[in-house]
């Protein structure tokens, strides 16, 4: 199922001539989002945005119908590498709130709470395996 | 003596790496008398057996910090330190990426000022690409995916054995 919401996220960019820097072979899907998230930073600097609302409406899809796999991936992936690229090339992180879907900007917030330490990592956990904070973690 | 393992509730590492069926431990050499790197299964120190899939907590070894766990076919990086930043914390980096324009990228995926964990999402994207396997779910742990314990060695072996509980 990670392939399938990866691919259907790629597939968006690669669409506009992007490419994962690597073999497929040699990679996975937290490498591929990473170069994902490069890509975008990229572009918000300057744009052209035209894939913008494509890309975080899946993200927003995959954020409501995925499980905590695909969750994992996309908000300590994605979503994350979104903020630390984007803070390591003085990007302002609130000029993606425009591009953010309500289940999108939630998560941006939790990321954004767990590194100013309002939010636990084990709250982080649960918040991205879809439990409440005090459950049991899955197995 | 044997070396005091103990195994408690708090910090969740996620096991989701294949069939761990074996657990040993490997650690830091210099550390331990007899546990060397070249031990094939260091003296002292007991394996456990855990069958099927099971999640390991917060493996801790009494006076050292750095270690591997390794399973049949699975090695992990164990650094056994508080999460959250402090005068000890000092994350493990993730392995160095043979393609350039990926550690590139995983060079930009650490959070400024960061004290947390590994500091960012450099360690999922890294193992990603050191390892070309899937990396588990459940990310802010030291798993090392398939990568082998000669090439995790490295890590643990030129680390202080700085903080931390014992």
């Amino acid at each position: 199922m990670i392939d399938e919401a990866l691919t259907e996220i790629v597939d968006v960019v690669r669409r506009d001539g992007w490419s994962h820097p690597a073999a497929a072979e040699e990679t996975g899907p937290y490498s591929v989002l990473a170069s994902l998230a490069l890509h975008l930073v990229d572009l918000s600097a300057a744009g052209p945005f035209a894939l913008f609302p494509a890309v975080f409406g899946a993200l927003e899809r995959w954020l409501a119908r995925g499980d905590a796999a695909i969750r994992n991936v996309l908000i300590v992936g994605l979503i994350e590498d979104l903020q630390n690229i984007s803070l390591n090339r003085g990007i302002a992180l609130d000029s993606w709130e425009e591009w953010l879907g309500t289940r999108s900007r939630d998560a941006w917030d939790v990321v954004m709470g767990m590194w100013a330490g309002r939010v636990t990592p084990d709250a982080l956990k649960a918040y991205v395996e879809g439990r409440p904070a005090d459950a049991e973690p899955t197995t | 003596m044997p070396t005091p393992i103990t195994s408690t509730s708090g910090m969740r590492v996620d096991a989701e790496w294949p069939a761990p069926e074996a657990w040993q431990l490997w650690q830091r050499p210099g550390c331990q008398p007899g546990l060397g790197p070249d031990a094939a299964r260091p003296a002292g120190v007991r394996t456990v057996t855990v069958p099927g899939a099971e999640d390991m907590w917060d493996l801790t070894v009494a006076n050292d910090h750095d270690f591997c766990v390794v399973t049949v076919n699975t090695a992990v990086l164990v650094h056994d330190c508080p999460l959250t930043g402090g005068p000890d914390w000092d994350p493990v980096k993730p392995p160095r990426i043979q393609n350039p324009e990926l550690q590139s990228i995983a060079d930009q995926l650490y959070r400024p000022g960061a004290s947390i964990g590994n500091g960012g999402t450099a360690t999922p994207s890294a193992l990603d690409s050191a390892t070309s396997s899937r990396v588990p779910n459940g990310l802010r742990t030291w798993a090392a995916g398939s990568l082998t314990i000669r090439e995790l060695r490295p890590q643990v072996s030129t680390r202080p054995n700085r903080c931390c509980r014992s």
